[in-house]
C-alpha cells in the first residue's frame, strides 16, 4: 500500500521490533485471574497502525489519480504510519506505550506486555497488550471501567 | 477500540469464563491443524508417543524440512493448552533439520491422537 518494499533501514526507517505479549503469559494471566476468580475483558482496536506517529521523515509521491494540477512534482510528507510502511507496528508499540505511562498504568519490569495499574486499598488492574488485542483484569471493577472511557477516549475509530 | 466485554477468543485460545472458573481451549485451532495436514478422517490412537519406537537422526531426509517445520510449529502453539503433547512435540523437535519418514510418521501420530482428545 504505501511501498513499503522500496524503504530504506537508516533513512527511511530505523528500529522496527515491537514487543507482544508471549502466550505463556496470557495464560498466567488467565490463571491469575481463575485463582482471584476474577473475570477477564477485552477489548480491540480498529485501524490499529494509523494510530502511530512517526519518528521518521517519510515523504509520498502523491497517488495515481489524486495528482494536483501545476503541483505535479510535490510530495506528501506523512504525519502518521501506514499500513504497509516499516514502522508502523512500532510506531503504534510506541504510541499505546506512552498512553499508559502518561496514565499511570506502569510498564511490568519482568514481563513485557504486561502493564500495572495500582491504586489506593490495594486495588489493582492488569493489562495484557497483544499489538491492537487487549486483554485486562483486576479486583475493582470500576477501575475496569475508568480504565475502557480512558482508552476508548484516547482511541477513537475516527480520524 | 471496539469493547468485545468479557474475554471469549483470544489469539487462538477459546475462553469460558463462569463461576466455577475459566476454562480455555484450542478446539478450533486443533482443527485447522487437522484439516491442514488432511488428518480430519485419521484413526485415533490414546497415546501420543508409540512403544518402543527410537527415533534417531537422518543423514539425507526425505520429507520436506519446510512442511514439517510448519508441523511441528503448529504442534508447538497447541501445547499452550495440550501439556499432555509437550514431551512428543519435544522429541520430534529435534529432527527438523533433516526429517525422514519415521519422523513424519511420529509426528502425524500426534495429530492422531489430538483427534481423539480434541472434544
Amino acid at each position: 500500500m504505501a511501498k513499503g518494499y522500496k524503504q530504506r533501514e537508516g533513512i527511511d526507517y530505523g528500529k522496527v521490533f515491537a514487543l507482544v505479549a508471549r502466550l505463556e503469559t496470557i495464560r498466567l494471566m488467565i490463571s491469575l485471574a481463575a485463582q482471584y476468580i476474577w473475570k477477564i475483558y477485552q477489548l480491540d482496536v480498529k485501524s490499529t497502525f494509523l494510530n502511530g506517529f512517526l519518528k521518521e521523515e517519510i515523504y509520498v509521491e502523491q497517488p495515481l489519480g489524486y495528482i494536483e494540477a501545476e503541483n505535479e512534482n510535490k510530495v506528501y510528507k506523512l504525519k502518521k504510519a501506514f499500513y504497509g510502511s516499516k514502522q508502523a507496528p512500532r510506531a503504534w508499540n510506541t504510541r499505546i506505550d506512552r498512553y499508559f505511562q502518561d496514565n499511570e498504568i506502569e510498564k511490568c519490569p519482568y514481563k513485557h506486555a504486561i502493564y500495572v495499574k495500582k491504586e489506593a486499598y490495594d486495588n489493582i488492574l492488569f493489562v495484557c497488550l497483544y499489538v491492537d488485542d487487549l486483554i485486562f483484569t483486576g479486583n475493582n471493577p470500576p477501575m475496569f471501567e475508568d480504565f475502557k472511557k480512558s482508552i476508548v477516549q484516547e482511541f477513537d475509530d475516527r480520524h | 477500540m471496539t469493547d468485545i466485554d468479557l474475554m471469549t477468543y483470544f489469539l487462538g485460545l477459546e475462553v469460558t469464563q463462569k463461576e466455577e472458573g475459566i476454562f480455555v481451549s484450542q478446539t478450533s485451532y486443533a482443527k485447522d491443524i487437522l484439516e491442514r495436514f488432511k488428518m480430519e478422517s485419521c484413526n485415533l490412537v490414546l497415546t501420543p508417543v508409540e512403544k518402543g519406537v527410537e527415533l534417531r537422526k537422518s543423514k539425507v531426509g526425505n520429507v520436506d524440512p519446510t512442511y514439517f517445520k510448519i508441523l511441528v510449529g503448529s504442534l508447538r502453539y497447541l501445547t499452550c493448552t495440550r501439556l499432555d503433547i509437550l514431551y512428543r512435540v519435544g522429541l520430534i523437535n529435534r529432527y527438523m533439520e533433516t526429517p525422514d519418514q519415521s519422523h513424519l510418521n511420529a509426528a502425524k501420530r500426534i495429530l492422531r491422537y489430538i483427534k481423539g482428545i480434541i472434544n
